[in-house]
């Protein structure tokens, strides 16, 4: 690299010496020295997120049910939580599931024991019908079809700023 | 617009942070979930923000997961679990970038955003890409070059072949010539 800049190089490197300089390597150090604990959370909180959006639950929902603030699942869905055994607990206990797997890094099979109940004596597994093409085309579709509008909603509020860049000159 | 240094102490790497334009009155939008969006980051840190949200994350494949067949049908929880690692695996790679490497070391990164101009010589403000992993990365990071730096423009997740496929892609092609067109006025 050479050690003389240009006239416009120069320019460059006084405009970035105006703002603070991005915090981002001392982020780095910080994710690679607790990635072991991170990659957990960060595993649970997917599986959680994967887990709400099938069961059509809101995060509110989940707080209700754990009886904590929602401010404290939304730390929990933003995967960086160190996760106290009371808390990996109650979700379990939320959420009808076992995150053992899951903090060793395996997906969650959570979609392939579904039992519908009609009544005290009529249980009904529907898990062989889940997993057909029928059910998928038909029923899980539908489902989903009528989400992609929250998941376009979510995409476009988080990206309201970049929505701005077609005003800019 | 605004350039931010990716590495404290030497320009060889900037970030174009793209201000609202006037008239527009959410300078500090928020989410639905009524925090404040990234909009005050510069494109570098909001790439990475957004590639280890896994609330973002989960949001973005559901609403692309049928592009997920172009990989292996990959599951959602496979593509963000592989969007956070390419994410981490990229970063460290430009931090021992920031320790001297050579320019031919930062271009074995950075490649030519065309592939036709991926033997030919480097030229200024040429476009460039940067990915996760290998061929099949997820992720994709936004560059131009000027002189010995280069000026970070954007970050997304690329599922299809061509940028202009997709809305999310297409901007990002969008802010590399508002880039250019900022630093071809300087």
């Amino acid at each position: 690299m050479g050690t003389i800049k240009s006239d416009i190089e120069k320019k460059i490197a006084e405009l970035a010496s105006k703002n603070p300089p991005s915090n981002w390597r001392e982020k780095l150090e910080y994710k690679i020295q607790n990635r072991d604990w991170l990659k957990k959370s960060f595993n649970v909180a997917i599986t959680i997120l994967d887990i709400l959006d099938e069961r059509n639950m809101s995060q509110t929902d989940l707080a209700d049910a754990m009886k904590v603030t929602r401010q404290h699942i939304s730390k929990i869905l933003k995967g960086q939580e160190n996760l106290t055994l009371e808390t990996v607990a109650k979700l379990e206990i939320a959420l009808g599931i076992k995150l053992g797997r899951v903090l060793d890094g395996e997906e969650l099979e959570h979609r392939k024991s579904v039992v519908a109940k009609y009544s005290d004596s009529v249980e009904v597994d529907l898990s062989p019908v889940m997993n057909t093409d029928f059910f998928n085309k038909s029923i899980a579709s539908k489902h989903l079809a009528s989400k992609e509008k929250n998941y376009g909603e979510i995409i476009e509020r988080y990206s309201a700023g970049e929505n701005n860049y077609a005003l800019a000159s | 617009m605004q350039l931010t240094s990716i590495f404290e102490g030497s320009s060889r790497f900037d970030a174009i942070l793209f201000e609202a334009a006037d008239g527009i009155k959410d300078l500090n939008p928020k989410n639905y979930e009524g925090e404040l969006l990234n909009s005050h980051l510069n494109e570098f840190d909001k790439a990475i923000t957004k590639w280890e949200d896994p609330i973002w994350l989960h949001a973005f494949f559901m609403q692309h997961r049928r592009d997920l067949t172009n990989f292996d049908r990959m599951s959602v929880q496979q593509a963000i679990n592989q969007v956070e690692e390419e994410s981490i695996a990229l970063q460290y790679e430009l931090l021992n970038l920031s320790k001297g490497a050579k320019e031919e070391d930062v271009e074995l990164l950075l490649q030519p955003l065309s592939n036709e101009e991926k033997d030919l010589q480097r030229y200024e403000l040429q476009k460039l890409k940067a990915k996760g992993a290998d061929r099949k990365g997820l992720i994709r990071l936004y560059a131009l070059k000027h002189d010995s730096s280069y000026v970070i423009t954007g970050g997304t997740i690329k599922l299809t072949r061509y940028l202009e496929e997709r809305p999310h892609t297409k901007l990002e092609l969008y802010k590399l010539e508002v880039a250019k067109k900022f630093l071809e006025s300087l």
